[in-house]
């Protein structure tokens, strides 16, 4: 059988959650990762996936940015047998909405708990605490971890409890209550209250925070917490034990009906040109040179007290870190190899990038000593943080998987060892 | 080599605009242990080319205590020999967790330059908006252009431009124990300097046991009544100069450490804000740092007060230039009159023994005796210890201080850490070969 093809949302709108999915399946061992902007989902890169992942963000901009043929497309994706996973801004995006641009995203019936026509009185962190939705907020009682249940709808014979954290997602109802798969169960001793405990227990506590909401052949999956933090193993769990009961079935009767594309190091190469030598190794320095002054700006920028709110999301320097963290830690592994694969143009976008990012830090950080408006540079920084991610991870999956490196043995030595 | 060490070693041709890495192999390391003794190996092999090499003891940035420092091993303008320098601090850990254990520069370049070196990459740098500035404005300027404050940097001053022997390369806005005119090789090479930082991981082999041990040897060095003093005064005090504690109480600010080192050696030194202030200063300029006991001794000799001998601690960091060789060939007695004598300073200073090791260290035991007695057997174990400190990493003036940092216990660390039997055979035979 081979793995799932899971396309992986990286646009416009998203925060850094969409690298937790991608530690997580490379964890796992599904390798056949492919990282898509809204271009690609308008363009109906999609249709040949198995899974689609809408993470965390800002529901508004990711909506925005898929606009209505990105909504068709996921729509068609689904009813023709795909499986999409919306965590966070992921889960809230299908939801049924009269606001725009969230009404052409109109697919499934779940009512959000957290929603208020009234403003809860914030006790901590006003600024993460609630969001304007239309005349109404979104707002969120609780941050961190959360504890939860499944249902007898996810397996009748026992219940499973977890924790995971709750960073904005959020409380469902659904239509049809048999397609609620946990609920939250409760607080743990590490979840923070921006609200009451009572106006907390009141909006999660026995509504949906796992909810399977089938379409014709395929199915959303929408987890209100961050099921896919590195930190909360049994929670990752649930999400690969998702893939794989999902993308068994599905593969079994589409792969028939649609020939979907599988992964195979020959397509790998047909489509992409290999890289070795002088050139393989200037790439690799080049990476590491300009990852290597980000980082050290961005830990100098971790000292100062900032914040910028971008759209609806409160972005600090930490979540730079996380990008270049989860470049940072791979490299390694990459430089290990002898022949790179990569798209043409690929090389060119990932140091074009790079080198952009050092020069938007260290003006950034210019700007915050010098107390001068950052926000505009914020926002520059985390779109060049998606382009090179994305390039990065396009370049680092193609390699690692293609065969030539035996790479591939390692990471399957790697699922073996995860199931 | 897998352990205490970035297995790398960086050679700059500056000549050819190149730089390019070698592997640190164990073999080298069994043979030569480390610090100066694979610098001095790496000198000899590039000695055609001029060299200066920046290299890191086997134990530096590590949980074994005082394992603070760096060296510089080069051909000294003041002796005309290879002599070695401590790089103290912070600076010497940083080296190693910027991502090599040495670094060979050799040839000279073109025009200015400065090396930057990250997380194991080298980059030759134009220093063109640095070159001509002085040490403090330069490390300013690379600390806002990298975005970070933390960077640390080896760098000269005017005095290194222009050619004066007494040039020091100084480490960040400091004056270093350079008393070998380092300073104006790097001016020769058009090398203004090098910048550091780095966020790497030092692996080691049995890692429990090293910590573990670490902290049992730091347990037994905690046991001395001497670590209730601070500073650089009381150092004075214990070497027989009574006044000088007195002397500096009044603008002594604060007191700081080395990495990872018991003795807070630096002292702090408020010239133009309160001393008292529990704040971080506003002053752009509050004072200076002092690591030198023995160009503050000598300012004070010439009978400057105080604030005049900080203040022309000062000046010499900036400019870059040895303090004690200003304080001892100026002839000058007023501020201004040292100030305006750095492009003239001649003459000679008084390198002791066999001339490898600086005299910024005091020559002899500090605090404890370490049961010795006569001048040559004084010398002779400071020479050895001196070795020692910059073969292991440690920090040379607290190895003065400190009779619980054996070289036994340092083989034991070194050996738990690499995995390699690393034994007082071998360490003998790499001090002979140092000490020639």
């Amino acid at each position: 059988m081979n793995d799932p093809k899971i396309g992986i949302y990286a646009g416009s709108g998203t925060s850094h959650s969409w690298l937790w999915f991608v530690d997580l399946f490379e964890k796992a061992g599904f390798h056949d990762l492919v990282f898509l902007d809204e271009f690609l989902v308008q363009n109906n890169e999609i249709k040949d996936l198995d899974v689609l992942v809408v993470s965390g963000g800002d529901t508004f901009a990711v909506a925005h940015s898929l606009g209505r043929q990105g909504g068709r497309n996921i729509k068609s994706f689904v009813e023709q047998g795909g499986v999409y996973i919306g965590s966070c801004a992921g889960a809230y995006l299908p939801m049924k909405s009269s606001q725009k641009p969230l009404d052409q995203f109109n697919f499934v019936d779940v009512k959000i708990t957290n929603l208020s026509k009234l403003f809860p009185g914030a006790e901590i962190q006003t600024c993460k605490s609630c969001a304007a939705y239309g005349y109404d907020f979104v707002f969120h009682p609780v941050r961190e971890a959360v504890s939860l249940k499944t249902t007898s709808f996810f397996d009748k014979d026992k219940s499973i409890e977890f924790s995971a954290p709750l960073y904005g997602g959020p409380g469902m109802k659904a239509k049809d209550p048999s397609w609620v798969l946990a609920v939250y169960e409760g607080f743990t001793p590490k979840t923070t209250f921006l609200t009451s405990l009572k106006i907390a227990q009141k909006t999660l506590v026995s509504n949906g925070a796992v909810i399977k909401v089938p379409l014709k052949q395929g199915c959303f999956y929408l987890l209100g917490p961050h099921l896919e933090h590195p930190k909360f193993k049994q929670a990752n769990q649930f999400i690969i034990d998702a893939v794989n009961r999902e993308t068994g079935t599905a593969r079994d009767d589409v792969d028939s009906k649609n020939k979907k594309t599988g992964f195979s190091p020959q397509d790998l190469k047909d489509r992409k040109e290999q890289v070795s030598g002088k050139k393989a190794k200037e790439l690799l320095l080049s990476i590491r040179r300009e990852l290597s002054n980000s980082r050290i700006v961005t830990g100098s920028l971790e000292f100062l007290p900032v914040q910028w709110l971008i759209g609806q999301k409160v972005y600090e320097p930490q979540k730079v870190r996380v990008y270049l963290e989860s470049m940072w830690k791979r490299l390694r592994a990459l430089e290990k190899n002898k022949v790179l694969i990569l798209e043409p143009g690929l090389s060119d976008r990932i140091t074009t990038a790079a080198g952009q990012i050092t020069i938007e830090l260290r003006r950034i950080k210019q700007q915050i000593d010098g107390n001068l408006d950052s926000l505009k540079t914020a926002v520059i920084i985390f779109d060049l943080l998606h382009i090179l991610s994305i390039s990065f991870f396009d370049l680092y999956f193609a390699t690692m998987s293609s065969g030539l490196n035996h790479s591939l043995k390692r990471l399957n030595h790697k699922r073996n060892k995860f199931r | 080599m897998e352990y205490l060490s970035t297995d790398k070693i960086l050679v700059i041709d500056l000549n050819a605009a190149q730089v390019e890495e070698e592997e640190l192999l164990e073999s080298l390391v069994e043979e030569k242990i480390g610090g100066i003794g694979i610098a001095k190996y790496l000198y000899e092999k590039y000695e055609n080319d001029d060299p200066i090499v920046i290299g890191t003891g086997l134990l530096t940035g590590t949980t074994y205590p005082a394992s603070a420092a760096g060296g510089i091993t080069a051909k000294s303008p003041v002796t005309g020999s290879v002599c070695h320098c401590p790089v103290i601090y912070k600076l010497g850990v940083e080296i190693k967790y910027s991502g090599f254990d040495y670094i060979v520069v050799k040839g000279r370049s073109d025009s200015p330059v400065y090396l930057w070196i990250h997380d194991g990459v080298a980059d030759i740098s134009d220093a063109s908006d640095v070159w001509g500035k002085d040490v403090w404005e330069s490390t300013d300027e690379l600390r806002k252009f990298v975005g970070d404050d933390l960077l640390q940097t080896m760098l000269i001053g005017p005095a290194g431009e222009n050619g004066s022997d007494y040039a020091q390369v100084c480490y960040n806005h400091w004056s270093s124990p350079d008393r070998f005119g380092f300073g104006k090789l790097f001016g020769a090479k058009n090398l203004k300097g090098l910048a550091f930082r780095g966020m790497g991981l030092i692996e080691v082999a049995e890692p429990e046991d090293y910590v573990e041990r670490s902290l049992e040897i730091l347990k037994q060095v905690k046991e001395n009544s001497f670590l209730e003093k601070k500073g650089l005064g009381q150092i004075l005090t214990a070497l027989g100069e009574e006044g000088v504690s007195d002397w500096i109480d009044p603008v002594t600010h604060r007191h700081s450490a080395d990495y990872f080192t018991p003795y807070a050696s630096n002292t702090a030194l408020f010239l133009d804000e309160d001393p008292g202030l529990l704040e971080e200063s506003k002053k752009e300029e509050p004072g200076v740092l002092v690591s030198d006991i023995y160009a503050l001794l000598g300012f004070k000799n010439v009978g400057l007060s105080v604030k005049d001998a900080g203040h022309a601690l000062k000046a010499c960091a900036k400019y870059g230039i040895d303090p004690f060789a200003v304080a001892q060939l100026s002839g000058k007695t007023t501020l201004e009159e040292i100030k305006d004598s750095f492009d003239s300073i001649n003459g000679e200073i008084t390198i002791p023994g066999s001339g490898l090791f600086t005299p910024w260290c005091p020559t002899g035991p500090i605090f404890n005796d370490f049961n010795l007695s006569g001048k040559d057997e004084i010398m002779a174990w400071w020479e050895r210890r001196q070795a020692v400190s910059m073969i292991f990493g440690i920090q040379p003036m607290f190895s003065l201080m400190c009779p619980e940092l054996t070289e036994e216990n340092m083989l034991e660390l070194a050996s738990l850490g690499t995995d390699l039997e690393l034994t007082q055979e071998i360490l003998d035979a790499v001090i002979d070969d140092i000490l020639g």
